[in-house]
């Protein structure tokens, strides 16, 4: 094989691989990028999360407080008249479920009793023992308790209160929301969108299944192994929503489970947990982030530097080769032909070097041409003489 | 004379007959050789073995064998 075309087979792989690593390159950065961006959408939805459960728990806090003071309510309360309380709260009620989405009131009795009084959401059903986390949490403390709480079919945002006539305790009240508004308000606030996977672990089946038929849905509880999709932003992204392990598996702050293609657009999708009060972790939010944008914006990049690259390196390789050609493949052939010739004729017995080219370029091709000729030159006499004295 | 020195006049006639460049062709026959063919006069010694490389170089060169 030729100099030259060892040469061109070396520098074109050198240049290949050179362009192979920059692509790996920008491809390992393109994921470095989405896994930043996934982690911040799943770091952003966890956070407004958060601060949606903290502002809805003061909310409950000033509520309760409120309703405690209220004397007339304590009195109907203290009185055990059930229907009298349930007819003077029930406007309040509605009210409260109107302006600020409180789903659930209940009046308690004092321990050891702890059996519903009154739910004032559902007065059918009453005189069932509380067994609650936030009850017993505020039965210890004798304080506020509030948290998230699984109830027999959804997770509830909750704020217990004793419930007290000057000194004497009398019971508890307790205010709680369903937190499915959170998403709505989430979507708008960050337009991602969102699902609610609740733990089968921490449900009531038979509940679970009334719940469905009440509503007229079908019951999904059978579509994943491990969850239930109580709900999500867009029915759309349905079959999208769902995760293989369980939620204790979920680490505390997130998980982000890819990018995924899906009919034209490029989305991350990614949870975090959802935690009761105790830190249990009863099911988990799916965060949808859409990047069909930004993807597309990074892939033109990557195509930029791509083309330049590679046609920086095309062009490099062109000036390199012309050069070397230039420079040294063709005078080497010239050179080559020269000297065979020389060689050829003193040998055979052509004596004259005065038209012998001189070299044009004082190079390391031209200085070793050079010296050749002088050399030759240097034979060519010497023979020359030798013969001439014969 | 040597018949070293007729092979280099049976190299010289064929030379002539064909037009050939003279310093070119024994140059390259001398180099298959590796004997010099200028320095070949009548007087040269015989050697078999020198007189076999320069009819074999010669056959080479000049795509003809020399009679010698």
């Amino acid at each position: 094989m030729s100099i030259r075309a060892k040469v061109i087979i070396g520098v074109t792989l050198v240049f290949t691989v050179g362009a192979a690593v920059v692509l790996a390159l920008l491809q390992w950065q393109y994921n470095q990028d989405v896994d930043y961006v996934g982690n911040q959408a799943i770091s952003n939805a966890q956070q407004t999360f958060n601060n949606l459960e903290r502002s809805d728990t003061k909310m409950l806090t000033s509520n309760l407080l409120s309703l405690m003071v209220d004397r007339e309510i304590l009195d109907l309360y203290e009185a055990g008249n059930r229907q009298k309380l349930y007819d003077r709260v029930a406007p309040l009620f509605k009210q409260l479920t109107d302006e600020a989405n409180i789903t659930h009131w209940y009046f308690i009795r004092t321990e050891p009793d702890s059996r519903v009084f009154l739910r004032v959401h559902k007065p059918a059903t009453f005189d069932d023992k509380i067994k609650r986390k936030t009850y017993l949490k505020s039965v210890k403390t004798k304080g506020f308790a509030s948290g998230l709480e699984m109830g027999k079919t959804a997770v509830a945002l909750r704020t217990v209160h004793p419930y007290y006539d000057g000194d004497k305790l009398v019971g508890y009240m307790e205010l709680g929301e369903e937190i499915d508004h959170f998403f709505a308000a989430m979507k708008a606030q960050t337009g991602d969108d969102y699902g609610v996977l609740l733990s089968k672990g921490a449900l009531d089946r038979k509940a679970w299944a009334d719940l469905m038929k009440e509503k007229g849905k079908p019951d999904p509880w059978d579509v994943r192994k491990d969850y239930v999709l109580a709900d999500s932003t867009n029915p759309e992204f349905a079959d999208e929503i769902s995760y293989s392990k369980d939620a204790e598996s979920i680490p505390d702050e997130g998980i982000l489970l890819g990018v995924f293609p899906e009919g034209g657009r490029t989305e991350i999708r990614g949870l975090f947990p959802i935690k009761d009060l105790t830190g249990a972790k009863v099911g988990a939010v799916f965060v949808i982030h859409d990047i069909t944008f930004v993807a597309s914006q990074i892939r033109a990049t990557q195509l930029r530097v791509v083309a330049a690259v590679v046609g920086t390196l095309v062009l490099v390789l062109l000036l390199l080769l012309f050069g070397l050609n230039s420079l040294v493949f063709r005078r080497l052939s010239s050179m080559t032909s020269n000297m065979e010739d020389v060689s050829t004729r003193i040998a055979g017995g052509d004596y004259s070097m005065g038209a012998m080219p001189q070299p044009k370029l004082n190079d390391e091709i031209g200085r070793f041409e050079k010296f050749f000729y002088d050399f030759m030159g240097l034979i060519s006499k010497t023979l020359e003489q030798l013969v001439g004295r014969k | 004379m040597g018949r070293l020195y007729d092979a280099v006049v049976a190299i010289d006639r064929v030379i002539e007959s064909r037009g050939l460049d003279a310093f070119k062709v024994k140059g390259q026959i001398s180099m298959k050789a590796g004997i010099f063919l200028a320095i070949i006069f009548p007087d040269t010694p015989d050697d078999e073995q020198k007189l076999q490389a320069v009819k074999q170089a010669a056959e080479e060169v000049l795509g003809q064998g020399i009679n010698v």
